[in-house]
């Protein structure tokens, strides 16, 4: 059944023809027609291909031209259309001709009725539709990429399509009948196609596989072949059809990929590192390279399974957290972690990189090794940073490239400040060029040089340090740095001076005490001679004046003895409470009158110290003494700093000067930025008769008398000093807590005679004849004994009576003081008179005179002594 | 006839106190002049006129001296039991003016003939009104030998 | 300023007991604290300073720590009594000042040549006197160092 109505165009040039045709189609059921008629060949002609015409009805006749030109006419344009061709009776050779032309069928005028126009329409639409498959298919094959062709039974070709010619080599038109294919393919191709591909295609109905075809300029071309057998109804083969692909590319590409995977396993084999290819939730889908000790499971137990399943809980916890950053990012991240395996902790880097949306690569390092070097680098890096020591390294041409905080610490530069310094920036100017010159050379040697050195802070203080440098080499054994160790021993050096210092002065003092005390003894003696002499030569004598001589010479020597007896810290002095601060204060006027007006005094007191117990006259002296000295050192003036503090001197760490117990004291300054002393200077400044005075100016016992002052005040002196920079003193004092301890006055001393017994105890015969005679010149009874073991014989012989005592201290056998201890029992009305050079001899534990007990400072005149006993047994 | 101002001798071996006295004695109302010399030695000169005092005019004795007692060559105890033994001199009240608190001092010049005992003050304002009574005392109320 | 001073006696040598009166009074008027003794002549002075005599019973006393002496006074001057005080080993040390109506240039000198250690002629007039002993006070008491003071660290 047609369907569509069918186009149909008559051409004719008989209108009544067109009538019958006409009133035929419109009757016909099982057609639908629409019918275009051109009446002349003419305008049949125009008509070609100009509106769609499924079926041309053309006559013969034509006038001057049949419908035979007209079909060829419509063929040369390509105009496949079906013609049916309409002749009269008798054309029957015009018929045949038209058949050859192309007509697809031929009517008899006279004969035409309803089904035979049917039927021939029909014919002609089928055999249309025909064509125009054969066509589109024929379209198709010459449009493919791929080759077509077919080939008779016996391989000849019958049919090349167009992309087989150019993949050949052949030209369009070139015809290929007869030619054997097997002439475009190389030998082993074409022994393939004839030997299997062609019967397995009989057998089978098709074969497919790869081959390479030849082209005509030898090219060898590899293909996709594939080869079917067409066979006939009676299963013989007809022909065979082929298709070839060119897959030269393909080929290329699969040649590129096999290469780069090779490269990838040698790569992968070379790795040390583990690779494994995972999906986004761990699975393990791949697995290369690495050392097989670092595999915590063997790969046949974990491929296919989860990393998870078979890391230990802390590692897995961090992949895991690993996989979410990446699902969040899709970047590359990393995480360290370590195993325990068989040869023991092992450090690992796993870094993680997405791979498109369903793969994740993970690549495990193992960093053991870096993981010690770096740790033990550390351990390195923190010993030289918290060393105690001073830690300098250098290049080889001696700039600083790095210093430790010790050294931050003793020098005062920052590491900033360092770097790229040369140590020289140290240099205290102490050491002559000789010393630097001596240690470059060793070191320039090669050698390590060690030794002290007096360096220079960054503030301009001086220390002095121990230390080491040493050349650091590189494999070939060249110097490539520096290295400097060095201890700051200033502190050390320090303690080891003010020990020394103190040695020799507690050395001088005693052995200054000790002869002050036997020339207290003589000169009390010599004086007391001389005085009884005196007494008994008459005033115009001529002795008289040599006995002044010798009482003047007794005077000096006495004078010079004070002073001493003072250094060597054994002086009677007057201990008052005192507030230093009202002391300086009140000197100040004078002060500033004596240092002038080129010096500038500063006082810098503190608001609240604690009070003193010293003499305030001496400790004026002492104060003075110290602001003139600052004042002699600034000549073209300067600065004069006076400041008073309270000091806690601890016990542990900062030593306390001298020999002070460690408590609260009040310190005060005095310094002056003026010349300044030398080492040399300094530690002689507190000798007795030390004195950088010319010849017969001062006694040089200003600093020596100050030094006793202060030590027998109970306190320390000291001195710092650098030369051309200023000197500073330091006087520390014990604080006192507020209760002033008053002492009560003095009473008169009533010079009278008496006739009490005495009991007199003194190991120096010279002196006890002396006193004794004195004694008994103003009426005493006088027992004598030379030590105190005698004293006690004598005491209990005589208990009765004996209404004083009076010894001296130090005695062989038994002292005075063991001695009165013995009579106290024996003897407790009477009354104890010491006799000594140091008051400390007289006082008890407590630094105070008990009552009951007297003393009397040696030497003493015979007046004095007298006087003092008289006064003692009035009491 | 009285003199306009009373005329001093001071030996003290400290150029600091010498300076000190001098700015005090300024301080003060009473008149004075001031002659010093640095130790016992160069007292001794001034007194006797001799070595570099020999030029020193016979009157130009002081009417009182103030002698310090620590001093170099020669100190004030020594030059103290001269001068108290020199027919020529020993009339010359000597006040002692010194640092020392020594009662051995105190007592030994005494006996010497020293005719005061006085301790250096260390504070100006006192040095001031001390040498102000002193002066004031010998000058105004006490009489001199003629010197 | 020295020490407070511990107290001591003034010792007044005078015959005539008007000028004992006015001195005392003058010392008075002057503030002056000290406890005065008084002597008639240089006998009763030289017994006072010796405690013998009618002074025996002064034996546990101190002595004076300032002497104030006339000079023409009857038993035995003040000159004499002078000589022997500065000639005593005791004695000689205690300050002597002679207040005097004398200003005789002789007298001046000699008792400087004797050892005086000052010379004051008394002024006419009482408010000279008053002031006079004020100085003198002040002088003695207030700024001078007297010997007979002991080392106060003493009990």
């Amino acid at each position: 059944m047609i369907e569509t109505p069918l186009h149909i165009t008559l051409i004719d040039d008989d209108e009544d023809y067109f009538v019958i045709v006409r009133d035929l189609l419109a009757d016909a059921q099982d057609i639908r027609s629409e019918l275009a008629w051109h009446d002349s060949y003419e305008n049949g002609l125009a008509a070609l291909g100009k509106n769609h015409t499924d079926v041309f009805l053309v006559d013969y006749r034509l006038g001057a031209n049949t419908g035979l030109d007209l079909l060829r006419e419509a063929r040369a344009r390509k105009i496949v259309t079906p013609f049916i061709l309409l002749t009269g009776q008798g054309d029957q050779e015009i018929a045949v001709e038209a058949m050859k032309a192309g007509a697809t069928d031929y009517l008899v005028k006279g004969q035409v009725d309803l089904p035979l126009i049917e039927r021939s329409l029909r014919h002609a639409v089928e055999a249309a539709k025909h064509r125009t498959l054969v066509g589109r298919f024929v379209d198709i094959m010459e449009s493919t990429n791929d080759l077509v062709s077919s080939c008779d039974a016996h391989g000849l070709i019958t049919y090349l399509n167009r992309a087989g010619r150019r993949l050949l080599g052949i030209g369009d038109d070139e015809d290929l009948a007869a030619v054997p294919a097997k002439q475009f393919h190389p030998p082993t191709s074409a022994e393939l196609i004839g030997r299997i591909a062609r019967p397995t295609a009989e057998r089978e109905g098709n074969w497919s596989g790869e081959t390479e075809l030849l082209a005509r300029d030898g090219r060898r071309i590899p293909v996709l072949q594939t080869i079917i057998a067409h066979k006939t109804d009676s299963g013989k083969t007809e022909y065979f059809s082929t298709t070839c692909r060119d897959i030269t590319e393909r080929k290329r590409v699969e040649e590129e990929l096999r290469q780069s995977t090779q490269q990838l396993e040698a790569v992968f084999r070379a790795f040390p590192d583990l690779f494994f290819l995972l999906d986004p939730l761990g699975t393990i889908l791949d697995y290369r390279g690495g050392q097989s000790t670092d595999l915590v499971v063997p790969p046949v137990q974990f491929m296919r399974r989860r990393m998870q399943d078979f890391l230990p809980a802390e590692v897995t916890r961090r992949f895991n957290e690993a996989l979410e950053r990446i699902k969040g990012s899709g970047q590359m991240t990393a995480f360290e972690y370590s195993l325990t395996l068989p040869r023991g902790e092992q450090f690992f880097e796993a870094r993680l990189v997405p791979l498109g949306a369903a793969h994740v690569v993970v690549l495990a390092r193992n960093i053991t090794e870096r993981k010690q070097a770096e740790q033990s680098q550390a351990r390195l890096a923190t010993a030289v940073e918290q060393s105690a020591e001073a830690i300098v390294v250098t290049d080889a041409q001696a700039a600083i490239e790095y210093v430790n905080p010790a050294f931050e610490r003793v020098t005062g530069y920052s590491r900033a400040e360092s770097v790229g310094q040369n140590p020289r920036l140290l240099k205290s100017g102490r050491h002559g060029p000789g010393f630097y010159h001596d240690m470059w050379s060793r070191l320039a040697a090669g050698k390590t040089w060690s030794g002290q050195l007096t360096n220079r802070r960054k503030d301009g203080s001086l220390y002095d340090a121990e230390s080491t440098i040493t050349p650091v080499r590189d494999q070939d054994g060249k110097v490539i740095n520096f290295v400097a160790v060095s201890r700051d021993v200033t502190y050390q050096r320090n303690i080891e001076e003010q020990l020394r210092q103190s040695q020799k002065m507690q050395a001088i003092g005693t052995l200054a005490g000790g002869i002050a005390h036997d020339f207290n003894n003589i000169l009390t003696v010599i004086g007391g001679y001389c005085d009884l002499l005196a007494a008994n030569t008459a005033e115009d004598d001529l002795n008289r004046k040599d006995l002044e001589e010798i009482q003047k010479s007794t005077d000096r020597a006495a004078a010079l003895t004070r002073q001493l007896l003072a250094f060597s810290r054994k002086q009677l002095l007057n201990p008052k409470v005192l507030n230093l601060n009202e002391v300086i204060i009140g000197m100040s006027e004078m002060m500033q009158r004596l240092i002038g007006e080129n010096i500038e005094l500063r006082p810098v007191l503190a608001k609240s110290i604690s009070s003193v117990k010293a003499d305030a006259g001496q400790l004026e002296q002492v104060i003075m003494n110290l602001i003139v000295n600052a004042r002699d050192a600034m000549p073209f003036g300067g600065k004069l700093v006076i400041e008073t503090m309270m000091v806690q001197l601890e016990g542990l760490q900062g030593t306390p000067p001298g020999d002070l117990a460690p408590g609260a004291y009040v310190g005060i300054t005095i310094s002056d930025n003026g010349v300044g002393m030398s080492d040399e200077v300094r530690s002689h400044l507190f000798e007795p008769f030390f004195t950088t005075k010319g010849l017969g100016k001062g006694t040089g016992l200003g600093l020596a008398t100050t030094y006793g002052i202060i030590k027998q005040s109970g306190g320390h002196i000291t001195v710092a000093s650098e030369l051309g920079h200023g000197t500073v003193f330091k006087i520390y004092l014990p604080a006192i807590s507020e209760h002033a301890e008053q002492k009560s006055a003095a009473t008169a001393s009533p010079p009278q005679p008496g006739q009490e017994t005495i009991l007199l105890v003194e190991d120096e015969d010279a002196l006890r004849k002396l006193s004794t005679r004195i004694l008994q010149n103003c009426g005493y009874t006088v027992l004598a004994a030379g030590n105190g073991r005698e004293g006690v014989e004598l005491g209990l012989q005589n208990r009765e009576r004996i209404e004083l005592i009076v010894t001296d201290v130090i005695m062989p056998l038994m002292g005075g003081k063991d001695m009165v201890k013995e009579l106290k029992p024996i003897l407790p009305r009477a009354r104890i008179l010491f006799m000594s050079g140091y008051t400390d001899d007289a006082l008890s534990e407590h630094g105070v005179l008990e009552p009951g007990i007297y003393f009397l400072a040696k030497p003493f005149t015979s007046a004095r002594l007298a006087n003092k006993v008289r006064e003692v047994l009035d009491q | 006839m009285k003199p306009e101002r009373l005329s001093i001798l001071m030996a003290d071996d400290d150029p600091d106190d010498r300076m000190l006295v001098r700015d005090a004695l300024n301080e003060t109302q009473a008149p004075s002049h001031l002659d010093c010399v640095e130790d016992g030695e160069e007292l001794l000169d001034y007194l006797h006129r001799r070595g570099q005092y020999a030029q020193l005019a016979a009157d130009h004795q002081p009417r009182i001296i103030l002698l310090d007692l620590n001093m170099p060559r020669k100190d004030g105890r020594e030059a103290l039991k001269e001068i108290k033994g020199d027919p020529k001199l020993r009339q010359i009240p000597v006040i002692i003016l010194t640092t020392s608190n020594a009662v051995e001092d105190i007592q030994r010049t005494y006996d010497l003939g020293a005719s005061s005992f006085l301790i250096k003050p260390r504070n100006f304002e006192t040095l001031v009104k001390t040498l102000e009574t002193l002066v004031r005392y010998w000058f105004e109320t006490c009489r001199l030998p003629k010197s | 300023m020295k020490e407070p001073h511990q107290p001591f006696t003034i010792l007044l040598a005078d015959d005539d007991p008007e000028d004992r009166m006015l001195t005392r009074d003058a010392l008075l008027e002057s503030r002056c604290a000290n406890h005065l003794d008084m002597v008639e002549n240089g006998e009763e002075l030289m017994d006072y300073l010796n405690r013998r005599g009618q002074f025996a019973h002064l034996a546990n006393r101190a002595l004076p720590g300032l002497i104030l002496l006339d000079l023409n006074m009857p038993k035995k001057d003040g000159r004499e009594a002078l000589k022997e005080i500065k000639g005593d080993p005791k004695l000689r040390r205690i300050p002597v000042v002679v207040l005097t109506t004398s200003k005789a240039e002789e007298d001046i000198y000699r008792t400087y040549d004797i050892g005086v250690n000052s010379f004051i002629t008394k002024p006419v007039k009482f408010d000279g006197l008053v002031t006079a002993m004020q100085m003198l006070s002040r002088y003695w008491i207030e700024i001078v160092e007297l010997p007979a003071e002991e080392p106060t660290h003493e009990t």
